[in-house]
C-alpha cells in the first residue's frame, strides 16, 4: 500500500511538467500516468511501472508544433493519433519479435541519446521558468544568444524568482533524498508562489499558474477518424516511429538492468506488448504515449516491489490524490514546472556513467556524436546517429574474409572463411589475382556465411577465365541458396560446383 | 478597357462629388464566412477554424471549456450576450480596435490581455498565460467576429449604452424594490442565479475589479438588455438604482488589492459548491 503511494505521489508532478513539455494540457499528463501505467502493468506482467516520459514527451512536441499551436484543438487531435501511431508500431515490433534487436543496440549511444534530451530538456525548461512562455526559439544556440544578449528584457523577474527557489531547493535537497527531492523542490517553489502573491496580485506579477484540473474517473475520448487528420499520418510517422523506438530501447534498458539483478524478472517481448497496446489504449482515455519510467520503476523496486499489482495499485492512487488535493494544483506556479523540468534534465545527465566510457575511445565517440544529434539537429537525427554507431563493429565483422591456404597434391584448395559480398569482393579479387598461376583451384566456400551476386558473378567471370585458359576452378558450396545462385549467374556451367571436398578432388583428377 | 477608364474617372470625381471631403462612410462590410454555428456542424476543421470554434464555445460554456482559469458559475456569453454579437450587449468583435491604451493597468494592451483580464475580474478566476491556448482561441474568435470591421473605429452598438444624468442620485433601495418586482423571477431572491439566469452576486458572481461593476457600465447593460427578453422596459432611473443596488451586494474581493482574502476565496467557494450540491441531492 505504502508503495504506491510514494509512487503516486512522485508521478503526479513528473505527469504534469511531462504534458507541459508536450505542449498537452496537464490533465492528459495525469491521465496518462494512470491509465498508460495501469493497461502496461495489466499486461507486462512486471515492475516495470510506466508513464509520460522525457524523450517522448519532448519529441511529441517538436513532431505536432510544425502542424498547430501547442495545446489548441488541433494540436491535441494530432497527438492522440501520434499516440495512436506509436502503440500501431510497438505492437508491429512485438509481432517481429523485435524486442531481441534492442541488445544490438550500443548502450553507450543509449547514454548519449539521454545525455541529449537531458541538455534539451534543460534548454526547454528556460522558458516556463523564467517566465518566458511563448518565447519558443528551436535552436539552442540562439535561444543562449538571445538570453545574453536581451536576457533581461525577456525574463519576468517574479517568475525567475520562484523557479530559482525551485530549482536552490531542489538541488539542496537532491543529496539527502535522491528519489523525492523534486516533492521539495515542489513544495519550495509552491510557497513561494504564495509569499509573492500574498504581496502583489497575479495580475501584477503574471506568474503563470497551472488552473484548476478537470477531474474525470473515466476520461473516455476518441481520436478523430475524419481522414483529413489521417492525412497527416504519412507526416507524423517519422516522429511516431522516433517515439515507439525510444520508448521501447528505454523499456529494454530498464528490463536488462532488472534481468540482471534478477534473471527472468523481465519478459521483453510481453513488456514490448504491453507498452504497445498501453498506448495504443491511450488515445480512447484522453492519454497520450508514454514509456517505461526508470525513476518510477527504480522507486517502485526499492519499495520492495515484486508485482505489477503495486503499478496498478499505484495508478489508483494517483487518482485518489487527485481527487483530493487537485484544487491545489490550480495556483501551482508554472516555474515551478520550468525548475522541476530542470532538475529531471540535469539528472539525466549521469557524470559517473559518462566517465565510465572515458576509457574507451569509441564508445565515447558514440555518445558524443548521439548526443550531439539529439540537441543539435533531433531526437529522430540522435536515433539514426545510434543506430548506425551500434552497426559499427557488426560492419567490420562482416566485412572480414579469412583465407587459409591447404595444399592437396598439385591442386591449391582456398577455404575462405567470412562473407562474399561487396564490401569484400576486393579481397576476392586480389586473392583470385594472386592464384592466377595455379592450374587447379578449389575454393572452399563451406565457411562462407553469406554470397551477394556481386561476388558470385565475380567467381563465375573467374571461371570462365580459367576454363578458356585450360585451367579449371571448382567450388565446393555447401548452401543450397549459394548453389542455386551461383548456377543461375553461371548458365555456360564454367563452375564446377561439388558438395564435398572429395568430390572436389575427384574432379580435379578427372581433368587432369 | 472601357470599364477600367470609367471607373477611374468615376475614382477621380468622387471626392469632388462628396464636397473633397474623405469622411465617406465605408461600404457595408461584405463578410464571406459561414457563421460560427454552422463551422459547429462540420466534421472537420483547419487549425484557424478550429480555434474559432473552441472560443465560441469557451465564450459560451466558459466553466466546462476554459474551467482551468474561470473561477465563478458565469460564462462569457452571460454578459456578451449572443456569444459577444449583440449590439449594445457588449459586443465582441472589436479585434480591430486593439492594442490600444488602457488606464486599468497602464500600458499598451493588446486584445489577449483583455481577455485575460476578463478571466481575473469578470469570471474571477487566474490570469491564464500570455500564450495559452484558451486565450489563443478567444482571440481567433474575436478576430473571426470582427471581419469586415475598420480597423481603429468602434463598430457600432459597441459596449452598453451611457444613460443620460436623470438629475436624481441612483438609490440602492429603490433599486431593491426594481429588484424584487423585475429582476428576482429570474436571478433569485439572493441573487445566486440558477436554471434561469446566472448569479448577479455572491460568491459565484463577478468580483469588485470587474466591468460590470461599475454602476454606469452595468446599468446601461441592464437597461439595454434587462429584464431578457423585456429589454429597454425599465426606465433610466430604475435601471440606475437597480444598478447600485447590485453594487452594494456581496461579492468576491477586488484581486489588485484584496491578495490575502483571494487565498481565501477557493476554500469558500468550494464550501459553498458543496453545500449546493448536497442540497440539490437532499431536495431530489
Ligand atoms: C460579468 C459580466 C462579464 C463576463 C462574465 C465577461 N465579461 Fe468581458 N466585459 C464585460 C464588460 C462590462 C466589459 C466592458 C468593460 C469596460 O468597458 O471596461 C467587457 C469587455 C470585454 C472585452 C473588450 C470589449 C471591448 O469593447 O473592447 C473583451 C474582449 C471581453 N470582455 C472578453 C471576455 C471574455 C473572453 C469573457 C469570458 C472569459 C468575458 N469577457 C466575460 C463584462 C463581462
Ligand atoms: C427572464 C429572466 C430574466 C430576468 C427577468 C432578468 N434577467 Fe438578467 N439575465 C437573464 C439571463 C438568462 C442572463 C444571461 C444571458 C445569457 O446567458 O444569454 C442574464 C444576465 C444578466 C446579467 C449579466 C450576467 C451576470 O450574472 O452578471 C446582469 C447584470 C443581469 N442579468 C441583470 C438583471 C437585472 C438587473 C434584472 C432586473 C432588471 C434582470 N437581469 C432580469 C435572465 C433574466
Amino acid at each position: 500500500m505504502g508503495n504506491g503511494f510514494v509512487g503516486a505521489l512522485l508521478v503526479i508532478p513528473q505527469a504534469i511538467t511531462f504534458a507541459h513539455l508536450a505542449g498537452l494540457p496537464p490533465e492528459m499528463g495525469l491521465f496518462s500516468a494512470v491509465y498508460v501505467t495501469f493497461f502496461a502493468c495489466l499486461f507486462g506482467g512486471s515492475i516495470i511501472l510506466g508513464g509520460p516520459n522525457t524523450a517522448v514527451s519532448i519529441q511529441m512536441g517538436a513532431a505536432l508544433l510544425p502542424f498547430a499551436g501547442s495545446g489548441s484543438p488541433l494540436y491535441v487531435e494530432l497527438a492522440i493519433i501520434l499516440s495512436l501511431l506509436v502503440g500501431m508500431i510497438q505492437m508491429l515490433a512485438w509481432g517481429g519479435r523485435l524486442a531481441t534487436t534492442f541488445q544490438y543496440i550500443n548502450p553507450a549511444t543509449i547514454t548519449g541519446i539521454t545525455v541529449g534530451v537531458g541538455v534539451l530538456i534543460m534548454l526547454a525548461s528556460l522558458d516556463p521558468l523564467l517566465g518566458m512562455e511563448g518565447f519558443a526559439v528551436g535552436n539552442p544556440l540562439a535561444k543562449l544568444f538571445l538570453l545574453a544578449t536581451a536576457g533581461m528584457t525577456l525574463i519576468n523577474p517574479y517568475a525567475t524568482l520562484v523557479g530559482g527557489v525551485t530549482l536552490t531547493a531542489g538541488f539542496l535537497a537532491r543529496r539527502r533524498y535522491p528519489r523525492f527531492f523534486l516533492l521539495h523542490a515542489m513544495l519550495a517553489g509552491y510557497v513561494t508562489g504564495m509569499i509573492i502573491h500574498a504581496f502583489r496580485p497575479q495580475v501584477e506579477t503574471e506568474i503563470a499558474l497551472l488552473g484548476a484540473l478537470p477531474f474525470a474517473w473515466l476520461p473516455l475520448s476518441s481520436p478523430s477518424w475524419q481522414w483529413e487528420t489521417w492525412l497527416m499520418v504519412p507526416r507524423l510517422l517519422g516522429d511516431a516511429l522516433a517515439i515507439a523506438f525510444i520508448g521501447l530501447a528505454q523499456t529494454m534498458v530498464i528490463a536488462r538492468q532488472l534481468n540482471l539483478n534478477n534473471p527472468g524478472a523481465v519478459a521483453i517481448h510481453r513488456e514490448t506488448f504491453a507498452q504497445g497496446i498501453a498506448n495504443l489504449l491511450a488515445p480512447f482515455f484522453s492519454s497520450f504515449a508514454g514509456s517505461a519510467s526508470f525513476n518510477r520503476t527504480a522507486v517502485n523496486q526499492a519499495m520492495g516491489a515484486a508485482s505489477p499489482l503495486t503499478g496498478i495499485i499505484a495508478s489508483l492512487f494517483v487518482w485518489g490524490l487527485i481527487a483530493l488535493f487537485g484544487g491545489l494544483f490550480r495556483f501551482l506556479p508554472v516555474p515551478v514546472m520550468g525548475g522541476m523540468l530542470f532538475l529531471v534534465g540535469w539528472g539525466m545527465i549521469k557524470p559517473a556513467e559518462i566517465r565510465l566510457l572515458r576509457l574507451l575511445k569509441r564508445e565515447q565517440a558514440g555518445l558524443a556524436v548521439t548526443a550531439l544529434a539529439v540537441i543539435f539537429l533531433d531526437l529522430t537525427a540522435g536515433i539514426v546517429a545510434a543506430v548506425l554507431f551500434s552497426l559499427i563493429p557488426f560492419l567490420l565483422g562482416a566485412a572480414r574474409l579469412d583465407v587459409r591456404p591447404v595444399r592437396i597434391g598439385a591442386t591449391l584448395a582456398l577455404e575462405f572463411q567470412g562473407n562474399l559480398f561487396f564490401a569484400t569482393l576486393e579481397k576476392l579479387a586480389a586473392t583470385l589475382e594472386e592464384r592466377r598461376g595455379e592450374a587447379g583451384l578449389i575454393l572452399n566456400l563451406k565457411q562462407v556465411s553469406t554470397l551477394d551476386p556481386a561476388a558470385g558473378a565475380m567467381l563465375v567471370r573467374e571461371g570462365q577465365r580459367r576454363q578458356q585458359l585450360g585451367q579449371r576452378l571448382a567450388m565446393f558450396v555447401d548452401s543450397r541458396v549459394h548453389h542455386t545462385l551461383l548456377e543461375r549467374l553461371d548458365p555456360n556451367r564454367s563452375l564446377i560446383l561439388v558438395g564435398s571436398m572429395a568430390e572436389a578432388r575427384e574432379a580435379m583428377l578427372a581433368m587432369a | 478597357m472601357t470599364r477600367g477608364v470609367l471607373t477611374l474617372a468615376a475614382l477621380l470625381l468622387l471626392p469632388a462629388a462628396t464636397g473633397g471631403s474623405a469622411e465617406v462612410d465605408p461600404p457595408p462590410a461584405v463578410i464571406d464566412h459561414p457563421p460560427v454555428e454552422e463551422l459547429l456542424t462540420r466534421p472537420f476543421l483547419d487549425d484557424h477554424l478550429a480555434n474559432v470554434v473552441y472560443g465560441f464555445r469557451i465564450v459560451t460554456q466558459t466553466g466546462r471549456y476554459a474551467g482551468r482559469y474561470a473561477g465563478n458559475d458565469l460564462t462569457c456569453a452571460n454578459c456578451h450576450l449572443d456569444a459577444g454579437r449583440r449590439t449594445d450587449a457588449l459586443p465582441l468583435n472589436v479585434a480591430g480596435l486593439y492594442p490600444k491604451w488602457r488606464g486599468k493597468n497602464g500600458r499598451m494592451n493588446g486584445i489577449g490581455l483583455r481577455i485575460r483580464e476578463c478571466f481575473v475580474y469578470s469570471m474571477d478566476g487566474i490570469m491564464p498565460p500570455e500564450h495559452a491556448p484558451e486565450v489563443m482561441a478567444v482571440a481567433a474568435y474575436i478576430s473571426y467576429l470582427s471581419d469586415g470591421q475598420t480597423v481603429g473605429r468602434s463598430p457600432p452598438g459597441r459596449g452598453a449604452p451611457t444613460l443620460p444624468d436623470t438629475g436624481l442620485d441612483p438609490n440602492p433601495s429603490r433599486g431593491a424594490v426594481v429588484y424584487a418586482s423585475h429582476c428576482q423571477a429570474c436571478h433569485g431572491d439572493d441573487g445566486a442565479g440558477g436554471e434561469t439566469a446566472p448569479p448577479l452576486w455572491g460568491v459565484l458572481s463577478y468580483n469588485r475589479g470587474a466591468g460590470m461593476n461599475n454602476t454606469d457600465k452595468a446599468a446601461g447593460f441592464i437597461w439595454a438588455n434587462m429584464p431578457l427578453g423585456q429589454e429597454r422596459t425599465l426606465s433610466h432611473q430604475q435601471a440606475q438604482d437597480v444598478a447600485a443596488f447590485l453594487h452594494l451586494q456581496y461579492r468576491p474581493a477586488d484581486p489588485r488589492h484584496d491578495t490575502l482574502i483571494k487565498m481565501v476565496e477557493p476554500l469558500v467557494k468550494g464550501a459553498h459548491r458543496l453545500v449546493r450540491r448536497v442540497v440539490a441531492l437532499a431536495s431530489s
